[in-house]
């Protein structure tokens, strides 16, 4: 009995229906007829988008499409940029952090990428199309992050933001000295003192590391011939940050660690890219320009712990209004489903304006990842990630109803409710049927005799047992 | 005093003096086998309808169509029966006692584990806690199974593999192959130190490799040179993984779902191990391409569950259930219909009935029969570099026949012989047909007082398995080992043989056991019996 | 010298207007008002006095001793209700020393939020800035937790602040586990279940002792037999037993909403659901059975993976449809406070009715907490509890300008306000 065709009704309805939007897309898509917001500029009201390939070809009005050309009809709806988040752990198996050891530089998410993660496309629901997933917050250097673009149904590395500078996470406050563990381990360090001084300490230790490699390739050549050094995979990552490889990512809250940790970097040389949630940062954002840092940060979570008490709503907005390069993120996989909802809150606390308060979830975030080349606006030679909502975006009433990512489809709402129902026919139909056989069972229980009399070529066909269908 | 008396007497103290003769039956007697007129599937698709096998000692000495019988063989009526060689478990622990892990709470404070308690410890051999015993050999007789690749599973790096032969109890007999694999597992324990998440694991063994590299450099130019650089520092650890990492001996990577098998081949690629994948998630079906182009053997487990990572997980209870009925079952013809490698582990599917099972609903689902009996025999016997030897029923090659009232694979046959090492076993039915399930536990020592006579005290130590009960005798003058005991309800019955008085001698002990005390006889048939009373020793 | 006086009466009437707060008199013109029971006013005046609603009409005169306030342009609603929070008792979650919500032990029905709820949390005038005037503040913590208080969102002590102490009892109900695998898919219905239904079995034991317990006590007051011990947690208990206070019961999953039906039902309470994320599954059955519920926040995901993507945003409006009376709450969360009419505005997008949302936040946990006598709407003779907002009250973008508890203007200064003022200022 060789079943060559694998056809299976409800998990393949249910789970690869989407990527089955995004194989059928076709070269040449057309989005016709509604307001898109693309960023860079003033909004076009009732404009097309032409998308070949996996880019965005033209932006404009009464664009004329090739005869091959899809055809989506927007219908006066929304079409943004694809939000970006920039602070996530989505994808991620086994473990998002490694607390085995106080530095953990030498692991990489990369390594661990789950593609099948549910909240993938639960992020392409709320208009997500890349993230920036990453290591914890549990070390004061932990392991190194991935740019995924979210194009569900591929494979890990197929989803992998290729040209997207590598970032390492870096952790300061009550995360890394365990505050909030009451069976906190006997680790040091327990303060924020502690926790620069481990950073001071690996710093040099990798600097002496270097200096180890750089004399061993003096003398390698030697006649009597040195032992290199041992190779260790942690300090070479960490060598690599003293040689500006990386963005580093640093995981703050308090206005005075992230001070001293500025300094700390200006004086080893090392580029501090972005703080995360830096709730505190509205105090100064005056360091921040100067050191060129930028804050990837909530709109409004707070409080959950001692510092994260210390802020408000508006600090997002009072520090992009003084000059800081503001993103919003999620850091949870509930809230990446609704950053929209949280730029709308710029606008209220702390009066961004409805395009500044966009940019917060689009091309800031892009640039703080290096990816803003590709993605972050709409505009002719950029990738075609594109989120289509019912209502403005930050309209109270919006939400999204499809989402692009590289031109193809993955989250379409009226398919996935279209998907869900038949699902339920065909389960309904198996019950019936289930239940008839069941019937039919009981009923030659009770009779034996009649059945023998007469074999049912029929009731032999049912029994039969199934392969796929 | 008369005579019989007086003899029966002698012999109860001989009884309680002299060791036990030989326990088990002349192997040298009984090496000889010829099974005639039977089926053979010499290999799937290779079959003969009606042939000979001559067994001797412990090889097929000939395999093929009818030929006279040697006059010294013992001879099998088999017509009727179908003769294939005998399923080899490609992975599994079931047999395997492991120590138990005790965990001391002061270390999760401290932090401060050991590399064993971090799964780092590829010097646990799973030579060393194997656990064969008749009744457990018995299990897998009885779906065919003649050999079994045990490897301990917990951990980084797990331990290392041996291959055995089910044939007897004694490990140095039945072994094959001795530590011919290493296990690597991904899975980290998040409580005992580094690595404690999966990135870790995975940063942890490119941080191993790299200094094994460079232990080896650093060992050999030592070696060759001994004068201006310091001395390698000896690591047990590191020897014995040398020849794991040098591809000298293979490495099996455990793998949870379809990213580990990823991540195992890119591992085993970059650092040019010869690596072999067991399939614990059993999705190797979702990465046909990636094995195709690596050509690994994939170990396919049974368990036809759907990983939690895994899409069919996370969508709620029907679309999991549809898979696991009808898409995992099928990884077996997947894998098949793409030509990879493959053979079957029990380590999902400990249960030797179970694991038979569940390749039977892989051939429902798709798999060829044929392909399922090569995957248990004759590739198996491949993957581990032992198929001059095993897998198929061929002069030469080890007797692990199977002798079975039907076809292999099919519902309705059953296993009637099985010879393994060219040792004959019949398998009888199961213990409860003759008499009740046992309602006792008597595993453990006991001390028994015999009244009468001169009320002597000797020891017996007890291992119960269901109905068989085995153990030895021990007595001031040593101890000695029985086999064949049973237990029925809540009596016991077991035969010990002694030499006295220039005859053999066997002894019966029957006894009732209640709670922690026994009471019962000891028979000498006919020339008399004594009572006995017995306390369980704590 | 009569110009001066103008100037002069001019100034002190603004500055009258300004500081408002001191007088009892204050006219809001010019508004579109929102009464909730009844059509919303397009343009019209609201007259407070005393503390209460004086006048709602057209054009009211402003009476000589009124602060007025013109609101053309702006919006009035009654003040928001959150149904089921832990102001006051919760600070920071991570700092157990400033937390007072979950008590040890299953048994608690005697503890009152009252007794711990602190005024001074900074998240109430906080979460009161959208509109927020009342709130049900709720131990939390094993089986029955204690009761709670429905209180103001403003006042320098509790009693200030209080306007029902002891409205429910808080009964958190167990939670159905998922079906491990497969075979327990196909037991789901039968045995599954019965872990939950031991578990409830347990409660409902402790109630008949508790009913035990009453019962002893009045046949000693009434034919002189010996009285039990005085046992405080079955004295709570009995006005619920008595159906004279509504429990709220904890309840997520629809397997466990038909249980908690059941269980209410045989024990004749009267009950309010708290969460219901699956209430959509068995909507008629509530409808059937006349339960309130109280929906949790709505920044939560499906409550099973076999739910839609997007069942807890419209879960509000299936059970509308169905006729089960719902209402708004923050939940677990007393720092996201303010998120209420957030809460609302999903459920709107997800098709609730905007008329119905208003309902949900204003007169529906009035009528559920028994208050409705005096708030939940813009009538003549209930408490001025009510805001002044410059649009839509659900829209996050709109400021709510003016907030009035009591007919007394609240200062709508607070953490976050001292913070960004005084930051804004350093010197760029």
């Amino acid at each position: 009995m060789k079943q060559k065709r694998f056809k299976y009704l409800l998990i393949s309805i249910l789970v690869l229906s989407v990527s089955a939007i995004a194989v059928a897309g076709k070269d040449e898509i057309l989005l016709k007829n509604g307001n898109i917001i693309t960023i860079t500029g003033a909004d076009i009201k009732g404009g097309d988008i032409l998308i070949k390939g996996s880019k965005i070809e033209k932006i404009g009005k009464n664009i004329k499409a090739g005869p091959d050309a899809l055809v989506i009809h927007l219908n006066g709806k929304w079409a943004m940029p694809g939000i970006i988040d920039s602070h996530s752990h989505i994808a991620v198996e086994g473990g998002v952090n490694e607390t085995g050891n106080l530095m953990t530089a030498e692991v990489d998410v990369k390594d661990v990428l789950n593609s099948e993660d549910y909240n993938i496309f639960l992020a392409l629901a709320g208009g997500v199309t890349t993230i920036h997933t990453m290591h914890g917050s549990a070390n004061p250097i932990g392991g190194r992050g991935i740019v995924l673009k979210l194009r569900w149904g591929s494979t890990a590395p197929e989803m992998i933001f290729k040209g997207a500078p590598e970032t390492v996470k870096w952790a300061l406050g009550e995360n890394p000295k365990q505050s909030s563990f009451s069976m906190g381990r006997g680790r040091y360090p327990k303060t924020r003192m502690g926790v620069e001084a481990s950073i001071r300490a690996i710093f040099e230790e990798a600097r002496d590391y270097m200096k180890a490699w750089d004399d061993y390739d003096k003398k390698k050549d030697n006649k009597v011939k040195p032992l290199p050094p041992k190779k260790d995979l942690r300090l070479e990552v960490i060598a690599d940050v003293l040689r500006g490889k990386y963005l580093v990512r640093c995981h703050a809250y308090e206005a005075e660690e992230m001070l001293s940790i500025m300094k700390l970097c200006k004086e080893y040389g090392v580029k501090l890219a972005v703080f995360e949630h830096g709730l505190e940062g509205y105090r100064i954002t005056n360091e921040l320009i100067k050191y060129g840092v930028g804050v990837s940060t909530f709109a409004d979570f707070w409080a959950y712990k001692w510092e994260a008490f210390k802020t408000m709503p508006h600090s997002a907005a009072l520090m992009a209004k003084r000059g800081v390069l503001i993103a919003l993120n999620s850091d949870d996989a509930e809230r990446m489903r609704r950053l929209y909802l949280d730029a709308a809150k710029t606008i209220r606390f702390g009066g961004l304006s409805e395009s500044e308060a966009l940019k917060t979830i689009t091309i800031n975030p892009a640039k703080m990842l290096g990816v803003d080349k590709w993605v972050g606006t709409l505009e002719p030679g950029k990738d075609a990630d594109i989120a289509i909502f019912n209502r403005h975006p930050l309209d109270p009433y919006t939400f999204c109803e499809m989402t692009m990512v590289d031109g193809k489809v993955f989250f379409d709402r009226a398919k996935y409710f279209e998907d869900r129902k038949k699902a339920e026919e065909i389960k309904k139909q198996k019950e019936e049927q289930k239940k008839a056989e069941d019937m039919k069972k009981k009923e030659s229980e009770r009779k034996p005799d009649e059945n023998q009399k007469k074999p049912d070529p029929k009731s032999m066909e049912t029994q039969a047992p199934k392969g796929g269908n | 005093m008369k005579r019989r008396q007086f003899c029966f007497l002698l012999l109860l103290t001989l009884f309680l003096i002299l060791p036990s003769a030989v326990f088990s039956a002349d192997e040298t007697l009984h090496s000889v086998w010829a099974v005639k007129d039977c089926k053979i599937v010499i290999q799937p698709g290779r079959v003969i309808e009606k042939g000979v096998i001559i067994i001797r000692n412990g090889l097929i000495e000939y395999a093929g169509p009818v030929v006279s019988i040697p006059a010294d063989a013992e001879v099998i009526e088999g017509s009727g029966l179908t003769a294939y060689a005998g399923f080899i478990d490609a992975f599994g622990d079931s047999i395997l006692k492991m120590p138990e892990e005790k965990r001391d709470p002061s270390k999760m404070y401290s932090g401060d584990f050991s590399e064993k308690e971090r799964g780092i410890a590829p010097e646990i051999k799973a030579y060393d806690y194997a656990n064969l015993t008749k009744a457990g050999i018995s299990k897998f007789h009885k779906s065919g199974i003649t050999a079994v690749l045990v490897i301990p599973s917990k951990g980084i790096f797990t331990g290392q593999a041996s291959l055995f032969s089910l044939s007897q109890t004694g490990k140095e007999k039945a072994v094959i192959l001795k530590d011919n694999l290493l296990g690597i597992g991904f899975s980290a324990s998040s409580v005992t130190g580094y690595p404690d998440s999966l990135m870790g694991v995975i940063a942890f063994l490119k941080q191993e490799f790299a200094d094994l590299a460079y232990y080896i450099m650093h060992t050999s130019r030592w070696e060759n040179d001994m004068n201006g650089i310091s001395r390698p520092e000896y690591k047990a650890e590191f020897e014995e993984l040398l020849p794991f990492f040098t591809g000298k001996k293979q490495v099996v990577f455990l793998c949870r779902n379809q990213n580990d098998i990823i991540r195992a081949i890119k591992i085993g690629s970059e650092y040019k191990l010869k690596y072999l994948i067991c399939d614990i998630g059993g999705e190797a079906f979702r990465v046909i391409p990636e094995l195709k182009k690596s050509g690994v053997p994939v170990l396919l487990t049974l368990g036809f569950k759907s990983p939690s990572t895994s899409i069919y997980s996370q969508q709620g209870k029907d679309v999991r259930s549809e898979a696991e009925r009808e898409l995992y079952p099928s990884n077996a013809a997947r894998l098949e219909e793409a030509g990879v490698k493959f053979a079957f582990s029990s380590y999902s599917t400990p249960e030797p009935d179970k694991f038979l099972g569940n390749i039977m609903i892989a051939v429902e689902k798709g798999l060829s029969t044929e392909k399922a009996l090569r995957a248990l025999t004759v590739d198996a016997a491949a993957v581990f570099g032992v198929d001059r030897a095993l897998g198929t029923i061929e002069a030469g090659k080890i007797a692990n026949v199977v002798l079975s009232v039907g076809d292999p694979l099919l519902k309705e046959s059953k296993v009637k012989y099985v010879f393994a090492d060219g040792i004959k076993f019949d398998m009888k039915e199961k213990k409860a047909e003759e008499g009740e399930k046992p309602t006792v536990n008597v595993s453990g020592k006991w001390e028994i007082t015999t009244e009468g006579g001169m009320g002597m005290k000797f020891t017996l130590e007890l291992t119960q398995e269901e109905a068989t009960l085995s153990g030895k005798r021990i007595t001031q003058f040593g101890q000695d080992e029985f086999t064949d005991g049973t237990v029925s309800g809540n009596e016991i019955n077991l035969t010990i043989t002694i030499n006295a008085m220039g005859r053999t001698v066997d002894i019966y002990v029957s006894g009732t056991v209640e709670g922690d005390t026994i009471s019962g006889t000891i028979s000498f048939g006919a020339m008399g019996s004594a009572e006995f009373t017995g306390k369980r020793i704590p | 010298m009569k110009k001066l006086l103008l100037i002069i009466t001019v100034s002190l009437l603004g500055l009258c207007t300004i500081v408002g707060a001191t007088s009892d008199t204050i006219l809001i013109k010019n508004a579109r008002i929102y009464p909730v029971v009844g059509a919303p006013i397009e343009k019209g005046d609201l007259l407070i006095s005393g503390g209460k609603i004086a006048r709602i009409g057209a054009v009211i005169e402003a009476p000589s001793n009124a602060v007025v306030i013109d609101a053309s342009g702006m919006e009035v609603y009654p003040g928001f209700i959150d149904a089921y929070t832990r102001l006051g008792l919760v600070e920071v979650f991570s700092i157990p020393a400033t937390a007072d919500a979950s008590e040890m032990g299953r048994e608690n029905p005697e503890l009152k939020a009252t007794w711990a709820l602190n005024p001074q949390s900074v998240h109430f005038a906080t979460s009161r800035i959208n509109g927020t005037t009342s709130a049900l503040v709720a131990p939390s913590g094993g089986t029955f937790s204690g009761m709670t208080a429905v209180v103001r969102m403003d006042g320098w002590t509790v009693d200030e602040m209080l306007v029902k102490d002891c409205a429910t009892m808080i009964i958190n109900f167990p939670v159905t586990p998922r079906p491990i695998r497969d075979i327990e898919v196909k037991k789901e219905e039968g045995e599954k279940d019965e872990v939950t239904v031991k578990l409830v079995d347990k409660i409902k034991d402790y109630l008949k002792e508790a009913r035990r317990y009453h019962e002893l006590k009045k046949a000693s007051e009434e034919k002189g037999t010996k009285a039990p011990d005085f046992n405080a947690k079955y004295e709570a208990l009995l006005p619920v037993l008595e159906d004279k206070m509504p429990a709220i019961i904890s309840v997520e999953k629809a397997k466990d909403i038909k249980l908690a039906i059941k269980f209410v039902q045989d024990e004749k309470i009267k009950a309010i659901f708290y969460g219901c994320g699956q209430g959509y599954l068995v909507a008629d059955k509530l409808a059937e059975a006349k339960i309130p519920v109280i929906l949790d926040s709505l920044y939560t995901g499906p409550a099973e993976p076999e739910d839609a993507y997007d069942s807890q945003w419209t879960n509000a409006a299936a059970l509308v449809k169905a006729g089960v009376n719902i209402c708004f709450s923050t939940g677990n969360n007393p720092a996201g406070g303010k998120n209420l009419p957030y809460f609302a505005a999903r459920a709107v997008a997800f098709g609730l009715d905007h008329d119905k949302a208003i309902e949900a936040l204003t007169i529906n946990p009035a009528k559920f907490f028994g208050v409705d006598s005096f708030l939940g709407s813009l009538e003549a003779g209930k408490d001025a509890d009510l805001f002044i907002t410059t649009g839509d009250p659900l829209d996050c973008r709109s400021v709510v300008k003016y907030l009035f508890i009591k007919g007394k203007m609240t200062d709508m200064d607070n953490w976050w306000e001292t913070m960004y003022q005084k930051w804004e200022k350093r010197p760029l």
